[in-house]
């Protein structure tokens, strides 16, 4: 999935805008997606849709997965808001199942509740979401860095990042050398099997950390990774102005909301 | 004669191992030339070039690199990574940043250079190896042989008088192998010493010229490609054979190729035969 998330992003349309610009975009509609109205949140994530899908062009499908996984947690949360046990404290019942030995409820306050929580929870990673597939990884670093993160987690950030790739590709190879050798066939013995590629894969982290280490020392490491500085870029009015006007209509509204 | 790089009897081990990685190693390589360092696996290869940039300390003898020993101090260590630079077997070791433009430059920024030149100094190496298509992608999308070029262009950035290359044609298919050897003939041609290390006879033969046999940590022979492939003593000691085409130069009777020069490329070959030929009479 990271490999395909990758992909996309280095290829989406609006990567040429300024990161600096998509990341206070995204900060700002995070901010409105966590207070404004449910309604309004429904429309958050639906805007922010269009901007991956439509003006970015990530497919829909890979859209669809990502955004579709992360409210999959939410979703498998949910029965702790809506299903009550034992007799109902308060509110009207949804839905009752009778078990033999007590009452399960969903009350009109559960099933409300789970839908603003899944309104604002939708709304809020459609604005990660469209951080994550408009800005390249390193660009997000130079953003950070502009906001004055500190430089040891940078360098953590950007070592974990290639070494994700990394591990994933020997991860893939040991699995693929395991399929073709036939693989060990029973739940124990596969239990067994992954235990011991788990093995293998750590010691080739650390044979890889300790190459890394050396290219490092090679190239002259300093003790700091010197990051490229952030190079300003343009926005194009289109956009600019979209934004600008989409706020203020969500602010209007929800003014209106609150007023009536 | 100068030389960019020197080992006079240098020895190292491993921790935890019996037998020492170099024993009393001892070889020069000529300023400006491209030399190859042909052994085994095992036999030495990467550890010699990682005593070369600094990397490892050897427990005797001393390194000569362009004239000045080598000296384990932070200073000399980073006056050091402007003279020579490494070229690691996998390119992943020395890949550190998110896209190749951006990984050249991490060692100018190391070194305080100013924005402006540093941008002069990568558009000058990405034109000079051709990675414009491939500039701006991320690593781990690259191929093998365009992580190769780009690991061989961040230390091109440096501008070192001394290049190591770590076996830089292995795993690669025939183009990217001709990318890199282009490649590589630009940075000679612009005065700097190439070294090389393989066992990959044919590329040694057709390349090099000077040549380093090693064999189990310790220097066989050295000397031009002439010496070494036309003496071959010391390639059957370190049990590396011949090239193709010195094994059928020097399998033609030796009173046919005497005054001959072994030929070093396919064309090469076919040119001294049809002058050989030529000159006994017959045709090719």
């Amino acid at each position: 999935m990271i490999r395909r998330i990758d992909a996309c992003v280095s290829m989406n349309a609006l990567r040429p805008l300024s990161p600096m610009w998509k990341s206070l975009y995204a900060a700002l509609m995070f901010v409105l997606a966590s207070t404004l109205h449910p309604v309004l949140q429904a429309g958050i994530t639906v805007w922010m849709m269009v901007w991956c899908i439509v003006y970015a062009r990530i497919p829909l499908r890979v859209y669809g997965l990502l955004s579709g996984t992360a409210l999959l947690f939410c979703v498998l949360g949910m029965p702790a808001l809506l299903l009550e046990f034992g007799h109902s404290a308060g509110g009207g019942p949804a839905g009752l199942v009778q078990l033999p030995v007590l009452p399960v409820y969903i009350t009109a306050e559960g099933l409300q509740r789970a839908g603003y929580l899944l309104a604002r929870v939708a709304a809020c990673t459609s604005c990660f979401l469209f951080i994550i597939f408009t800005t390249p990884f390193y660009e997000l670093l130079q953003v950070l860095r502009r906001l004055r993160m500190p430089q040891i987690v940078l360098e953590l950030m950007l070592i974990m990042y290639r070494f994700l790739f990394i591990l994933g590709d020997t991860a893939q190879g040991m699995l693929l050398a395991r399929t073709l050798r036939g693989g060990k066939r029973g739940f124990r013995a596969r239990l067994r099997e992954t235990a011991e590629m788990a093995g293998a894969l750590f010691a080739g982290t650390m044979r890889r950390y300790y190459g890394l280490s050396q290219g490092l020392t090679a190239r002259g490491f300093t003790g700091e990774i010197m990051l490229p500085p952030y190079v300003p870029r343009q926005v194009p009015l289109k956009y600019s102005l979209q934004v600008y006007a989409g706020i203020v209509l969500l602010l209007l509204a929800q003014w209106w909301i609150v007023r009536h | 004669m100068e030389y960019s790089l020197s080992f006079d009897g240098v020895v190292f081990r491993y921790p935890d191992t019996a037998e020492p990685a170099l024993k009393e190693l001892s070889f020069k390589v000529p300023k400006g030339s491209r030399t190859a360092v042909l052994g085994h696996n095992g036999s030495g290869k990467s550890t010699l070039f990682l005593q070369a940039v600094g990397v490892l300390r050897p427990q005797q003898g001393g390194i000569t690199v362009s004239g000045r020993p080598l000296v384990y101090s932070r200073k000399e260590l980073a006056r050091l990574r402007r003279t020579a630079g490494l070229v690691f077997q996998d390119p992943e070791q020395q890949l550190i940043l998110s896209t190749p433009q951006d990984d050249i430059s991490f060692g100018l920024r190391g070194i305080g250079m100013d924005e402006r030149e540093i941008r002069l100094r990568c558009s000058e190496v990405v034109e000079l190896l051709r990675l414009e298509e491939f500039k701006d992608k991320p690593i781990h999308q690259l191929s093998l042989g365009q992580k190769k070029r780009t690991a061989l262009a961040g230390v091109l950035a440096m501008e070192p008088e001394l290049i190591l290359l770590d076996e830089p044609t292995a795993y690669l298919d025939p183009m990217s192998e001709a990318q890199l050897l282009s490649g590589l003939e630009n940075i000679h041609a612009a005065g700097t010493t190439v070294v090389i290390a393989t066992h990959d006879m044919n590329l040694a033969y057709r390349w090099a010229d000077w040549i380093i046999v090693l064999d189990r940590g310790s220097c066989l022979a050295e000397g031009t490609a002439g010496e070494i492939f036309g003496g071959h003593t010391a390639l059957q000691e370190a049990g590396l054979g011949l090239p193709l085409l010195a094994e059928l130069w020097y399998s033609l009777p030796e009173g046919l190729t005497a005054g001959y020069p072994a030929p070093r490329t396919a064309g090469d070959f076919k040119a001294a035969l049809q002058q050989l030929l030529g000159s006994t009479g017959s045709g090719v």
